[in-house]
């Protein structure tokens, strides 16, 4: 349950109420997963009044405020196609105008193409205080490095691709397979999966092994999705097809 | 917390919980125009308004989060014109092209597509097609298919450029009548729509006869309350004192309940009543909403000391506010003893586990509860072992259909609370109000003349409203607390806990001569009711019932058929199995018409010509009717109309068949090397109504100013039926739609109504409607008579009088407006009510027949499966009104295509369903649509007023088998269980 609503106008304002130990309050940004949160009482901090919802461009990279919202991220046309095409994915339209970037990322399952996408290009993390930046894998595997994710950096040059299966057209992408290739040749693969977060396969230079690995990590899954085996199979294909559209 | 929202530019303050979402907090202030689908996902968009500018779920954020913005709800968009004396700008052209070309349909979406439309046209006023489908595919409809809606804002934003000619189009042109076959280049379907022509082509056999108001695409009678988001739906409306009910569902798959510690729930601040099983009387019952006797076991209570699903029900709670009723839930505590499941259908026969062991049990027909057995069905028809005796070759396969669930976008609702008289009104989004009395009245020990049930708006229902399925709920609890309670499933709920439609394990037998002559042909099917049997024997009858009917074999084989149809319908541990349109016919279609697939390509046949010489022919004696009938008596029935080959033809030519079929360098795209394209077919046919059991009832009356209320049991759940039965009243009164007010179910003021199933609305109730009409068109031309000769020399009869143009016409011109003779009538000479008063059961039941086709493009890598395009010629009789007979046609294409590829009801080992809301469960979105496209060959059924035969249910059944074989026209894969997921067809194509 939600017990008590902030909406601060500053940073320092916002982290002072995100540090109390108690009560227990978190982060609000689109709301579109926590309006829907029932459990143990929590107070939220939204994040709108925050400036956090820009985003930009320069030569190192991409600079996503973690506020933006996916449906401005997704017709911005200075990003990569490839990551808009994996926004398109989330959710729906109407939960794109909401929904931020931040929000996906932090509460993204292996299903979500734009937090595949975002571990592929090996995407940095900036969290307050203190501007900590921290990779999204190592978030995956460690979680926050903060009170407040600020900001998320996708790299600049780096070719991103992103090949899925599902029933329909935009059905649940219960399969997929994200490459990223940097012109040193550095290479980064992440399979998508119904059973589990967006996993790292990969990450070197060319592709020798990347089959292998992404083999064995699907025949570590079976759900109601699909089976080990249609996995396997499946994720060697879509990763053969990103490769020879390279 | 005070929040302040800008709503339709007016300055408003709220006072709302920090927790609460912008849906609640809008509804609880009255705006009622969003819509709450159930959904914890924001999954489906009927909640969805403009937060400034932006088109959001108000499901899915904080009311506190929208505080000192501005929102639009579809109240603030434009209004009905005539408001009395306050002048207003009315409708905007948005809610009038919705309504002009059929985009609304049960209308519960319909307040989000319409903002989502303008949001579309403020940021973009020459949207195409594309524009359009992204901008609604937030929003999930279950009934349209899309198409129409797409069209409608194609129009509004033509019509706001000022182009000139489409505002008069839809009308003016009328349907397209052709003498030609429709080639792909014409027709509107397709990846691109034709905008500019909404109306669906119409193939005129001979033989129909000319009309003035049925034919004609009318408007529906209640799309400009749903245009405008009017709080026409029963969750829109509120009492004071108004209780929340909510529902203690096992977890557990089968159980026995050992204990219930109620005395915490009851305690907690808030709670008005908590039952158990303990405290209301046991009544055996089926929650089946049919005619009585009811076809099928009697095997449920209300609540019961066993469990036999995951989602059967432990215990009711009404609370002040839903969050109460929902923390009392988790204070009840529950000692289950857990019994071995049955999960699987094969296992369930002569099991030693017995779901159904209560004493009270009622079998029905050769249901055998012992036995796990719900239903059982023996149909021989001529001699099958001697068809396949004579057979040249026999072929033989195994195929399964799904549990799919309905997913009507509006969940099951209702309010139940005494009325000043004591008598408990039950207001239920119901199909079948007048069965909800009868059967509920025992189950709460009340005289039925002490229920009143009130049908109103629904927000669809495809079969999941054909059941008695919440009312006992809400109604144990206002009997318990004396006072109003609403409830209201969450889209959870609806999956775990409402009806789907019966999957089936199919066994198929056919024998064949080399020349393609079906000498004999045999269905068995095993299939699993879930833990109750409601629908059990009719749905599993149908299956055989229809689809098997369809094949009688060629040359003496058609006097003489050989066919078998044999059904075991099983109880398991699976949520409950009920109606879903088609009724057990898709499940027949499937495995019918892909095994006649393979046995053409196995003896090298054209697979649709082999269809063509076995099938059902016009003279034909339905072969089913001298040998079943829901458990009745059969009675032989004559099929009079078959527009089959007509269907063929025109299907062939929309979809492009000849150019497609066949062709090696069309099937391999070079520009796609993993992608092969494939072309499929199916032929069906469904039923019209239920012989002699299916009942309709009218009554019409004449008001003073020529104008008439219609008041008919029948229930329209967003079909249009009552716009049709207005058509058909208007033309036998000879006055325009307009003139007739509809008022549909409430059992103390509509005539009775079996209710809307088995496709017998337009066809029953029809001609109900057309004989009440009937009856005040002879006491309205006896009254212009006498009024004519009161004043003149030459003496007319009744009979002299033509109805037409709101006018009473004389031969020799002299003519009188009914406004004159209801005048008349009330209150000048001999004063009389002119109203009428009919009912109608039918001795037949009348298949409408179709060819469907579909295009697919397949991944020979992964298995997935595009279907391109869907293409359906139906002989459905007589289009009464052709936007809303093709709007049924979209939908249910649209139904039937989730079906084929995506839709699937799944659960774990231990029973529990896996798949609890439509991002899971996904059904197809605007922006991922194949091409649709509907063609009617029309044929003149004899045995309606108008002609007219079912078009509603027909849709379901072609398009999986369709869909199957097209797969195998690409890729030479047969699957033969759907949906054709990714992995079923991998696993196809590497056998
Ligand atoms: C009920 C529901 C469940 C969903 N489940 C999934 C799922 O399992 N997998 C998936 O891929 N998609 C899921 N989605 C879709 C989608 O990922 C999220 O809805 C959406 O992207 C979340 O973004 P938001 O801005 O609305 O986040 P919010 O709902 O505002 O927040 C989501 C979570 O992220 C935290 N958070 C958000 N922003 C910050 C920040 N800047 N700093 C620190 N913490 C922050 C919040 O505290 C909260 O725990 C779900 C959507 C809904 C409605
Ligand atoms: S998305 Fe809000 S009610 Fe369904
Ligand atoms: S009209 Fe869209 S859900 Fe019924």
């Amino acid at each position: 349950m939600i017990t008590q609503y902030h909406r601060p106008d500053t940073k320092e304002l916002a982290l002072s109420l995100l540090s109390r130990k108690q009560p227990k309050t978190v982060v609000l940004a689109g709301g579109t997963r926590l309006s829907q949160y029932r459990g143990e009482p929590i107070e939220v901090v939204d994040i709108q009044a925050l400036h956090l919802d820009s985003f930009s461009s320069s030569q190192d990279g991409f600079t996503i405020g973690a506020g933006a919202r996916l449906a401005d991220i997704e017709s911005w046309h200075g990003l990569p196609e490839a990551y808009r095409l994996a926004l398109r994915r989330e959710g729906t339209i109407n939960l794109r105008q909401t929904a931020t970037a931040g929000g996906t990322l932090l509460s993204a399952s292996g299903t979500s193409l734009f937090a595949c996408a975002a571990l592929a290009a090996d995407a940095l993390l900036i969290w307050e205080p203190g501007a900590a930046s921290v990779s999204y894998g190592d978030w995956l595997a460690m979680g926050n490095s903060g009170l407040l994710l600020s900001e998320i950096r996708l790299p600049a040059s780096v070719e991103i691709r992103v090949e899925s299966v599902e029933r329909s057209p935009l059905d649940v992408p219960f399969l997929s397979v994200s490459v990223a290739r940097w012109k040193s040749g550095r290479l980064r693969v992440v399979m998508g999966s119904s059973s589990a977060k967006p996993m790292l396969i990969a990450d070197g230079n060319g592709t020798e092994g990347v089959e292998e690995g992404l083999r064995s990590a699907s025949r570590q899954f079976a759900d109601h999705w699909a089976s080990p085996d249609y996995r396997a199979d499946s994720v060697v294909a879509l990763f053969r097809r990103i490769l020879s559209g390279m | 917390m005070i929040i302040s929202l800008r709503i339709n530019q007016t300055q408003y303050e709220y006072d709302c919980q920090p927790g609460d979402t912008l849906l609640q907090v809008l509804r609880k202030n009255g705006w009622f125009g969003a819509k709450w689908g159930g959904c914890k996902e924001g999954e489906c968009g009927a909640c969805a308004v403009l937060l400034d500018g932006r088109l959001v779920n108000s499901c899915s954020i904080l009311a506190a989060q929208a505080d000192g913005h501005d929102i639009e709800t579809i109240e603030g968009l434009g209004e009905h014109p005539q408001q009395g004396w306050r002048a207003n700008e009315g409708l905007h052209v948005l809610q009038t092209t919705f309504a002009e070309v059929g985009a609304i349909q049960c209308g519960y979406c319909t307040p989000a597509m319409l903002l989502a439309s303008l949001r579309l046209l403020r940021q973009n006023p020459n949207p195409n097609e594309d524009d359009a489908r992204k901008a609604l595919s937030g929003i999930l409809c279950r009934c349209t298919g899309y198409k129409k809606p797409v069209q409608a804002i194609l129009r509004a934003a033509a019509i706001l450029r000022g182009e000139s000619g489409v505002q008069d189009e839809i009308f003016s042109l009328g349907p397209l009548q052709t003498n030609e076959p429709i080639s792909p280049e014409d027709q509107s379907g397709g990846t691109q729509l034709t905008q500019t022509r909404v109306m669906p082509k119409i193939w005129t056999l001979p033989g129909v006869k000319t009309t003035r108001q049925v034919g004609k695409p009318e408007i529906k009678v209640d799309a400009l309350k749903l245009a405008q988001g009017k709080p026409a739906f029963t969750a829109d409306m509120e009492m004071r004192g108004m209780l929340y009910a909510r529902v203690l569902f096992s977890p557990v798959a089968h159980a026995r309940i050992v204990d219930i510690d109620t005395s915490a729930a009851k305690a907690l601040p808030g709670v008005a009543a908590v039952l158990t099983w303990r405290d209301i009387p046991r009544v055996v019952y089926s929650t089946a909403g049919q005619s009585d006797p009811i076809p099928g076991p009697l095997d449920t209570f209300s609540l019961d000391y066993k469990v036999r699903y995951v989602g059967d029900r432990v215990a009711f709670v009404a609370a002040e506010t839903p969050e109460i009723a929902e923390k009392a839930l988790s204070l009840i505590k529950v000692t289950y003893e857990e019994l071995p499941a049955i999960l699987d259908a094969r296992e369930a026969l002569d099991n030693q586990t017995i779901l159904h062991d209560e004493p009270e049990y009622v079998n029905f027909a050769d249901s055998n509860p012992a036995r796990n057995l719900a239903a059982e069905i023996r149909i021989d028809i001529g001699n099958v072992e001697k068809g396949f005796a004579e057979a040249d070759q026999i072929f033989e396969a195994e195929y399964e259909v799904p549990k799919v669930q309905q997913a009507h976008i509006e969940p099951h609702v209702v309010l139940t609370y005494w009325d000043e008289d004591d008598r408990l009104v039950i207001k239920t989004s119901t199909q079948v109000p007048f069965h909800v009395r009868r059967i509920l009245a025992p189950v709460l020990k009340l005289p039925m003349k002490r229920i009143r049930v009130i049908k109103p708006r629904i927000g669809g229902g495809f079969g999941g409203k054909q059941e008695i399925l919440i009312e006992d709920v809400a109604a144990h609890l206002t009997i318990a607390t004396r006072r109003p309670v609403l409830y209201e499933y969450s889209r959870e709920e609806e999956f775990i806990a409402a009806r789907s439609r019966h999957p089936m394990v199919a066994r198929m037998k056919t024998g064949v001569k080399k020349d393609g002559t079906i000498t004999a042909n045999e269905m068995y099917v095993l299939s699993d009711t879930g833990a109750y049997g409601c629908h059990a024997l009719t749905v599993a009858g149908n299956t055989g019932h229809k689809s098997m009917a369809l094949y009688v074999g060629d040359g003496e084989y058609r006097k003489q058929p050989n066919i078998r149809f044999y059904a075991d319908v099983v109880y398991t541990n699976h949520t409950p199995a009920g109606a879903y349109r088609g009724y057990g016919v898709p499940q027949g279609f499937w495995p019918l018409e892909r095994h006649l697939e393979k046995i053409a390509h196995a003896l090298g046949l054209d697979p649709i010509e082999f269809r063509l010489k076995n099938a059902l022919r016009e003279g034909e004696l339905h072969p089913f009717s001298t040998a079943w009938s829901e458990g009745r008596e059969p009675r032989p029935e004559i099929i009079h109309t078959v527009g089959l080959e007509e269907c063929v033809r025109q299907g062939k030519a929309a979809i492009g068949w000849d150019q497609k079929f066949g062709n090696e360098s069309w099937r391999n795209s070079a520009d796609k090397p993993t992608k092969k394209r494939g072309i499929g077919a199916a032929l069906v046919m469904q039923g019209t109504a239920i012989p002699y059991l299916d009942m309709g009832g009218a009554s019409i009356k004449m008001q003073d100013d020529g104008s008439f209320v219609l008041l008919v049991g029948a229930t329209d759940l967003g079909t249009g039926s009552d716009t049709v039965l207005a058509q058909m009243a208007g033309e036998v009164l000879g006055v325009p739609v307009e003139d007739i007010f509809v008022y549909s179910s409430d059992t103390d003021f509509t005539p009775f109504d079996k209710g809307a199933y088995a496709s017998s609305t337009t066809y029953i109730s029809g001609t109900a409607v057309v004989k009440a009409a009937q009856i005040v068109a002879d006491k309205i031309k006896q009254r212009a008579a006498a009024m004519f000769n009161s004043a003149g020399t030459v003496k007319l009869g009744e009979n002299d009088i033509r109805l037409e143009n709101r006018c009473a016409l004389a031969p020799d011109g002299r003519s009188l407006t009914l406004s004159e003779i209801g005048h008349n009538a009330l209150h000048h000479d001999n004063q009389e009510q002119i109203m009428g008063v009919a009912s109608y059961m039918s001795p037949s039941s009348p298949p409408p027949f179709a060819a469907q086709f579909a295009e697919v493009e397949v991944d020979t890598e992964t298995g997935e499966v595009e279907v391109k395009q869907l293409v359906m010629a139906v002989d459905s009789g007589v289009i009464v009104n052709p936007l809303t007979a093709s709007g049924q046609i979209e939908g249910g294409m649209t139904q039937a295509l989730g079906y084929a590829v995506c839709e699937e009801m799944r659960y774990d080992e231990k029973g529990r369903p896996l798949d609890k809301n439509l991002v899971d469960y996904h059904i197809f979105r605007a922006d991922e649509m194949p091409g649709l496209e509907a063609i009617f060959v029309q044929t003149y059924e004899p045995s309606h007023p108008f002609g007219v035969k079912a078009v509603a249910e027909i849709p379901m059944d072609g398009v999986a088998p369709a869909v199957g074989n097209a797969v195998f026209n690409a890729v030479g894969a047969n699957v033969d269980v759907i949906p054709i997921t990714p992995e079923r067809l991998w696993r196809a194509m590497k056998e």
